[in-house]
């Protein structure tokens, strides 16, 4: 008997119990879809992680404060200051710019109107950092920075809240932080963003650093630095050199938390991966049930058909030949429900992705992954119940009713 | 061609202990005809499954065409089922999902035959029992003489030298009977050994021989009153 009779036998045999048959495909089928679209929606969440911190740049690594008692706070924020940005520069190779960061909720105001922004204290660096165009105007200066001066960036969406299509460059602008009320001259606007939001809080508007410090905070101190590797792969050394200046210089390994962008992405790569892992495990325990399935589903078969296997046994089928003819319609059935689950998994990990906008993953090492887990559960849930019949008494079998 | 010495089955389930055969001698030549008679319980049947190789005894020898098939393994007792002989039983024992055809071709496909090959050879099987016109009926679509008919043509289907059949009418009217045990009597004229377990007397009269059972010994041997071979 070849392997395609052996198959369509297979498919006669398991027609002649559609219901059963379906429901044992279903289970396979619940199972591979699960463990595709577990795996494929995993993939895509890292995907996700890595579009939305790679937007940040991977060669970034920042510095805060690391407050455990009022009196570390005070000492910290006493060394926060702009030079020591200057310092981490000097002191580190890895880093190419560095810029501290002081930020505060304020107003806006021009005439009547008023808009809520964070206020962002940077150096001229910043926006090497953080990638920050101009559309309008200029970019903060070096010279700014230095006479402490009055100018102000605004993001475009609240250029146009405030000045309503009047080119804004050289306007003036009232800020509010605080108890303190300063006037500001606008002299850039930085071009739209796609996530800015049209009013409201979460737009930014950036001013000199010092400016901030010395001219609108009740504190002297900034409140991060930001700084930028030539290249990914600098990152790693760049923040064990900024760990050792730190600490030395703080007197304190603990002081400040350094970090960098691409150890941020690694560290929820590895937790999307954990998860994933934890939930394919759990997918693949409902392939295992479905493999119970398919072995009670063949169980049947075999009682049900005890006198056919004595017959064929009487006709000279082998033990052999009737083994097969059980482990064939186990593996058809396991595989019939790998490809079911295959499309049931195809369409639960791209709902899922265009649900949340998510890049879509669908991942063929987990198709691979999944026919052949379905068609290995075949065979090993088949083995006993095909043994089961290959090893019957001809004679007990033609006898069977 | 068959060799029985002393053959003893016995049937052990827990603490009974059934002696079904107890010391069969009996010697079948090429072409013989027999008929294995007897009360139920007697062990009739248990008798025709050793000689169809289905099972093996617990003592004694057999010797089938030359070869001591009670120590062979499963495989080659499959083979010889295969090869060697066809059975013939009371309730057909088509297999019920297969048309008539397919059910023909199942011992060739065992034999390892290409699908040209069985089709060829399972219609004349079917033709030569009249019931070609059946091939792709279902058993359960035609008449019981037609299933034993098909049941015939599966046995015959790889020319075996021994055809073994149990009640081969009991299921059938004494009619369709009839015409089934004139199928058998025409096999044995062309040379297949025949050899039939029956109750019935009309059946034993057509046999050369008549093997009388009870209590699984051989009671008594006659040789058949009205020979009409
Ligand atoms: N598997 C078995 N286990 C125990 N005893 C068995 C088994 N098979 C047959 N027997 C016993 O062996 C004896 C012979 O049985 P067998 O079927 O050969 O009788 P038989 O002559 O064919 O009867 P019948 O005319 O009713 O078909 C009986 O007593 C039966 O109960
Ligand atoms: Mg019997």
């Amino acid at each position: 008997m070849n392997i395609i009779e052996t198959v369509s036998l297979a498919l006669r045999s398991l027609r002649s119990n559609n219901l059963r048959t379906f429901l044992s495909v279903l289970g396979v089928m619940v199972g591979v879809g699960a463990v595709i679209s577990v795996i494929s929606v995993g993939m895509s969440a890292q995907a996700e992680i890595a579009r939305n911190i790679s937007d940040l740049g991977t060669n970034i690594v920042s510095v805060l404060p690391n407050f455990r008692d009022s009196a570390s706070q005070s000492r910290l924020l006493q060394m926060m200051n702009v030079g020591l940005g200057r310092e981490m520069l000097e002191a580190v190779p890895a880093l190419s710019s560095v810029s501290a960061v002081a930020q505060v909720e304020a107003t806006l105001a021009v005439g009547g109107d008023t808009a809520r922004a964070t206020l962002m204290g940077v150096e001229p660096s910043y926006s090497k950092i953080i990638p920050t165009d101009t559309a309008f105007g200029r970019w903060l200066v070096i010279a700014d920075l230095s006479v402490h001066s009055q100018v102000i960036v605004l993001s475009s969406s609240i250029a146009s809240e405030l000045f309503r299509g009047i080119d804004p460059v050289g306007k003036q602008v009232w800020v509010t932080a605080g108890e303190r009320r300063r006037p500001f001259v606008v002299v850039g606007v930085t071009e739209a963003e796609e996530d800015e939001p049209a009013s409201g809080a979460g737009r930014q508007a950036f001013i000199p650093v010092t400016t901030m410090v010395y001219r609108l905070l009740p504190a002297r101190n900034v409140s991060m630095y930001l700084g930028q590797t030539r290249s990914a792969s600098d990152t790693d050394a760049a923040v064990a050199q900024l760990r050792r200046f730190l600490s030395l210089k703080s007197v304190d390994p603990d002081a400040f938390e350094v970090s960098s962008q691409q150890a941020l992405l690694d560290a929820m790569k590895k937790v999307t991966i954990i998860v994933t892992s934890m939930l394919t495990v759990i997918a693949g325990i409902s392939l295992v049930v479905s493999g119970l399935g398919i072995m009670n589903t063949l169980l049947t078969a075999v009682a049900e058909r005890t006198r056919e296997i004595g017959v064929r046994k009487s006709l000279g089928a082998r033990n052999d030949d009737i083994r097969a003819q059980f482990l064939v319609e186990s593996v058809v059935l396991s595989s019939l429900g790998g490809m079911a689950g295959m499309a049931l998994g195809y369409a639960g990990s791209m709902a899922v992705s265009k649900a949340l906008n998510w890049p879509p993953a669908f991942n063929w090492l987990s198709v691979v992954t999944a026919m052949g887990f379905s068609t290995l559960i075949g065979l090993a849930f088949g083995v006993y119940p095909a043994t089961r019949a290959s090893s019957m008494d001809p004679v007990t079998a033609l006898r069977c009713e | 061609m068959l060799k029985l010495e002393r053959i003893v089955k016995d049937y052990d389930a827990g603490d009974i202990h059934v002696r079904a055969l107890g010391g069969i001698d009996l010697h079948v030549t090429r072409g013989d005809y027999l008929a294995i008679m007897g009360p139920s319980g007697s062990g009739k049947s248990t008798l025709m499954h050793i000689m169809g190789c289905l099972d093996r005894p617990t003592s004694g020898s057999y010797l089938l065409n030359g070869r001591d098939v009670s120590r062979m393994n499963d495989a080659a007792l499959a083979r010889i089922r295969n090869r060697e002989i066809g059975f013939v039983f009371q309730q057909f024992n088509l297999l019920p999902r297969e048309t008539l055809q397919a059910n023909v071709e199942v011992p060739l496909m065992y034999a390892g035959l290409g699908a040209r090959q069985r089709h060829r050879m399972s219609a004349d099987a079917l033709r030569r029992m009249g019931i070609l016109d059946r091939a792709h009926h279902r058993p359960s679509e035609v008449s019981g003489g037609q299933r034993q008919r098909a049941a015939i043509a599966r046995a015959l289907v790889n020319s075996p030298s021994l055809v073994l059949a149990d009640e081969p009418t009991g299921n059938l009217d004494s009619r369709t009977g009839r015409e089934i045990l004139d199928i058998l009597d025409s096999l044995n004229s062309e040379g297949v050994t025949v050899i039939v377990v029956t109750h019935d007397s009309e059946v034993g009269r057509r046999a050369r021989r008549i093997i009388n059972l009870k209590d699984g010994l051989i009671d008594s041997v006659e040789a058949a009153a009205d020979e009409h071979h």
